[in-house]
């Protein structure tokens, strides 16, 4: 390159000795660094063969950040003006000679040959020695930069960091450090996991239950109004779903109910804040800096294998084959691992503007799943302003299985490559490599049915034994079924005259063969029993004292067509009898709301009944109501049995499930573990729920295990 | 006696000499003008020189005999001095020549000195060929990162930012010379002058102005190392620094 220059020289005359010096133009950068609060600096680079007559400053960090934008005040969540981290971009030229003909300060994201932001230096801004470069008149800048269509905001944000300042010169003469630079970074400081409102949770399909979610929703609010950082915290379902008929125990209802009432899981709408640090490394609210930050939502199965041989089995199925691996139930058993149907599901977030307030109805954060191959992962966006400033979400949904157990992680996922695929989109176990402080972690979410128990009913003082709920609830836990005992020890005794009315209702309704079972008299003040009857040698004399002859009387309890020729047959009669009369003694008894309510007498009748317990179906109700009816005492169970087992086994029933195949009125129903006999649904003393029926309490469905412990397992 | 009006290009030599005087000083020693023009080179165009009437010198001579008359021609010298920013230091030179008239000067040393000129004449150039600058060298490595480091390392290579397009050959100067054109330093115009001889982006005007400010508080930052406030921008504030620092 030839520089051309003029020059007016002086001659010298003979007796004078002065010169013309004429100077080579000469020119470089110094330095460019970046000043924060609390006097952090960013470092100054430039190529190494710059020289100028001023070494660049050696000071400086290549990690300097601060927050760019305006910010939120923490307590209230609001922007506070007063709130900012300006900065001092400050640059040094050698410039000894006005020479600089054109200078620029740009900015570069990483992979982009454009930059983003350009300043054309002028006039004075090229003067030799130190700058500070003004916006407005101002020393300070907050990172806003111009128009451009990947900040829609006008500010650097955290989705591209980091970035390079980068001061170039040209000009006519000798350039000597033509460009120096420095990295800056824009950087979260941390993630907080909040619970959003319920109100952000969509409209639900109208079912029997009704704002499910919301009552889930508040459960959890109950053990801690923050998502849980470690341990454990509950996830009850509401499921009071019970059998209407007993041919319910023989269709795969309990999972077809549980289905229609929980879809594909409860709703909790999970909200992240989202911090950065600024200069000073302290944590701001600077919502304008996100950009379309992405936030990855993952989720891990850590559910812990069962103690029962039959449940551990069935858990283990593909347990390490599919992403993400873990025990929760799987697709093929109507869980969600392996599933389509997302943990997070999508949302169509605010649109184009966010909103004033949050909505009513839908959720307000973008939800998109992510790409091959972390499927099952999903990316939400953050808000740039409004109420839900600098916070993103998600639904979280995890399957309607009691039992599984979830753990979730919210990731910045900034780091992409330079084909612009996010380094944490891989299909590798969690938890991905990421600093903690690009993430947050919470405790295991255990997913719990619950049933309510609602009312506990006597027939009146005179029943002595009083079931142990929590021994019941007891085995219901070990399938993740909570019996909610809404009692607070409550017993409601039926007052004698509605009793007895009842019961006078009820069999004046009946045969004349029938109602001269019923012993005369006030049936409550009898006693405990449920109905008292007459014996057959009463109801013999009751009958002949009505008139009939010897012969009558007896040709009709001997006639096999009336269920009376012996006393086992007349026993058996009465049975049926007293079923119908206690259930319509006790049925008006029955709790309004959802859920079980419990009838207790001391025995079915008077007579010798070998009947424990009866879960029978509540007239009126539409499958969310339900009662059973103890009635029989400790005594009458055998060796190792008791009225708690009974009252598991008849809660079992209106759960749907059935007895086991050699108890049972249909022998082939394969809906039991076929390697033990003990389970509660057994006329056996009982050990504990199979694994068969704990799965199914779950909610597993039956149609997809087989009664072989070994045949539900596959790897 | 007569009056000259200077114009661009004149200094005492050259009227002299276009006067008919080969010896400056019987135009400069004028009483007028030794003390308008304290130095007989640098005039401001315009400016009104004395002439003195050529005297008649009468010599007695024998005839018919061959004399000599020895007229003594003082010589003009052009000195040029090739020096960075700061005036003290050289640049890498590997070829300049200065070339007046017929006249030429080769020098890699940076002073070019004719000492024999034409005082007439109003036009040189100097070409001055700097010597190769240094090879380019990498800018040194970022800090290196470490695992799960927040904020992430700074890989350079990310950037894709032009690289610098580091020159491989010297630079080339051609400096148009406008012979005893410079102006005294006691004017803005001879201030400017030796400014933009300094290699500084100035103009050469009358007047001050913005970019004349400009090049004046460079001046002083650099030569001077004032800084903000101190770092005035009037040409009066150099006059003496910039003459010295030009003309010695």
């Amino acid at each position: 390159m030839v520089i051309n220059r003029t020059a007016r020289v002086a001659r010298t005359a003979h007796d004078k000795t002065h010169l013309n010096h004429l100077g080579v133009p000469e020119f470089g950068v110094v330095e460019i660094q970046i000043k924060g609060q609390g006097g952090s600096l960013s470092k100054c680079y430039r190529d190494g063969s710059s020289t100028t007559s001023t070494a660049p400053a050696t000071t400086g960090d290549d990690t300097f950040h601060f927050a760019p934008g305006p910010q939120y005040a923490a307590a209230t969540w609001t922007a506070d003006p007063t709130l900012k981290d300006d900065v001092q971009i400050v640059y040094k030229l050698h410039n000894p000679q006005f020479a600089i003909k054109e200078a620029k300060i740009e900015i570069f994201p990483r992979f982009s040959k454009n930059s983003v932001w350009t300043r054309e230096l002028k006039d004075d801004e090229l003067l030799h020695g130190e700058h500070t470069l003004q916006f407005n008149a101002r020393d300070n800048w907050d990172g806003k930069i111009d128009a451009h269509a990947d900040y829609p905001d006008q500010f650097l944000t955290v989705e591209h960091s980091p970035y390079k300042l980068k001061l170039t010169i040209s000009g006519e003469g000798v350039n000597t450090s033509p460009a120096a630079w420095t990295y800056f970074h824009i950087i979260i400081a941390k993630l907080e996991l909040e619970y959003g409102p319920k109100t952000v949770l969509p409209a639900q399909a109208a079912n029997m239950e009704g704002g499910i979610h919301t009552e889930t929703y508040d459960d959890l609010i109950a053990q801690g109004a923050a998502p849980p950082t470690g341990g454990t915290v509950k996830v009850f379902l509401k499921s009071d779903i019970f059998k209407t008929s007993s041919d319910d125990m023989f269709k795969n209802q309990l999972f077809t109910r549980h289905e229609t009432l929980w879809g594909d899981g409860p709703q909790i709408p999970l909200f992240c804040k989202v911090w950065v640090k600024s200069s000073s490394d302290t944590d701001v609210v600077a919502y304008k800096a996100l950009g379309r930050l992405k936030f990855l939502w993952d989720w891990e199965s850590t559910s812990v294998a069962s103690p029962t041989g039959f449940t551990a089995s069935a858990e283990k199925y593909l347990v390490n084959k599919t992403k993400p691996k873990g025990r929760n139930c799987h697709d093929k058993r109507g869980g969600k691992r392996a599933s389509n149907k997302p943990v997070f599901p999508a949302q169509a977030g605010p649109g184009a503007a966010t909103p004033a307030a949050l909505p009513v109805g839908s959720f307000p954060f973008e939800v998109v799943a992510v790409d091959k191959p972390r499927k099952w992962a999903a990316y939400s966006y953050a808000w740039n302003d409004g109420v839900a400033a600098s916070k993103t979400g998600v639904i979280f949904q995890p399957a309607r299985m009691a039992g599984d157990e979830y753990k979730v992680t919210v990731y910045v996922n900034q780091e992409y490559d330079r084909k612009k695929k996010y380094k944490l989109n891989v299909d590798t176990d969690a938890p991905l490599p990421s600093p903690d402080v690009l993430k947050a972690v919470t405790g295991d979410y255990h997913i719990w049915r619950r049933v309510n128990v609602r009312k506990y009913v006597k027939k009146n003082n005179s029943v002595a034994e009083t079931i142990n709920l929590a021994t019941v609830a007891g085995e219901y836990a070990k399938a993740f079924l909570e019996l909610k005992d809404l009692t607070a020890g409550s017993i409601t005794y039926v007052a004698e005259a509605d009793w007895n009315s009842r019961v006078t209702a009820s069999v004046n309704g009946r045969s004349a063969a029938l109602q001269r079972m019923v012993s005369p008299g006030n049936q409550h003040a009898k006693g405990g029993n449920g109905v008292y009857l007459r014996t057959r040698a009463e109801y013999r004399v009751a009958y002949l004292a009505e008139g009939a002859t010897v012969a009558v009387v007896d040709a009709f309890l001997n006639d096999p067509s009336n269920g009376m020729q012996d006393d086992d047959h007349y026993e058996k009669k009465g049975k049926t009898l007293g079923r119908g009369v206690v259930s319509d003694a006790f049925s008006p008894e029955a709790d309004p709301g959802s859920g079980c309510t419990i009838f207790h007498c001391d025995k079915l009748i008077s007579i010798g009944c070998d009947l424990l317990g009866w879960a029978y179906d509540v007239p009126g109700g539409a499958g969310n109501r339900c009662g059973f009816l103890l009635c029989a005492t400790n005594a009458d169970h055998s060796a190792g049995d008791n009225i708690e087992n009974t009252a598991t086994h008849e809660f079992g029933h209106h759960f749907f499930l059935p007895h086991t195949p050699d108890a049972g009125e249909k022998k082939n129903y394969k809906a039991h573990d076929s390697s033990i006999t003990t389970c509660i649904m057994s006329y056996n003393v009982p050990t504990e729920f199979c694994g068969f029926c704990q799965l199914r309490l779950r909610g597993w469905s039956k149609n997809a295990l087989k009664p072989a412990p070994s045949a539900n397992s596959k790897t | 006696m007569a009056n000259v009006a200077s114009s661009a290009g004149d200094c005492f030599s050259r009227i002299a000499r276009i006067q008919g005087f080969f010896n400056y000083l019987s135009v400069y020693n004028h009483a007028d003008n030794a003390t308008t023009f304290p130095n007989p080179n640098q005039i401001e165009e315009g400016s009104t020189v004395k002439v003195p009437d050529k005297q008649m010198k009468a010599f007695n001579l024998p005839l018919d005999a061959e004399k000599k008359f020895k007229i003594i021609r003082q010589k003009t010298k052009l000195r040029i001095k090739i020096c960075m920013a700061d005036a003290a230091q050289t640049p890498g030179i590997a070829k300049a020549r200065l070339t007046i008239g017929a006249k030429k000067a080769a020098e890699t040393t940076g002073t070019l000195e004719i000492d024999d000129i034409d005082p007439t004449l109003t036009n040189a150039s100097l070409t001055v060929v700097l010597t190769n600058p240094p090879a380019y060298v990498a800018p040194p490595p970022t800090t290196a990162g470490v695992a799960n480091q927040y904020p992430p390392p700074i890989v350079a290579p990310d950037f894709d930012d032009p690289k610098t397009v580091w020159p491989k050959e010297g630079e080339t100067i051609v400096w148009n010379l406008q012979v005893g054109s410079l102006e005294p330093h006691t004017v803005i115009r001879g201030v400017l002058q030796r400014l933009e001889n300094l290699g500084f982006a100035c103009p050469v005007q009358k007047v001050e102005d913005a970019p004349t400010r400009r090049a004046v508080r460079t001046y002083r930052r650099f030569v001077e190392s004032k800084v903000a406030p101190n770092d005035t921008d009037a040409v009066a504030d150099i006059q003496a620094n910039i003459r010295a620092r030009h003309d010695d």
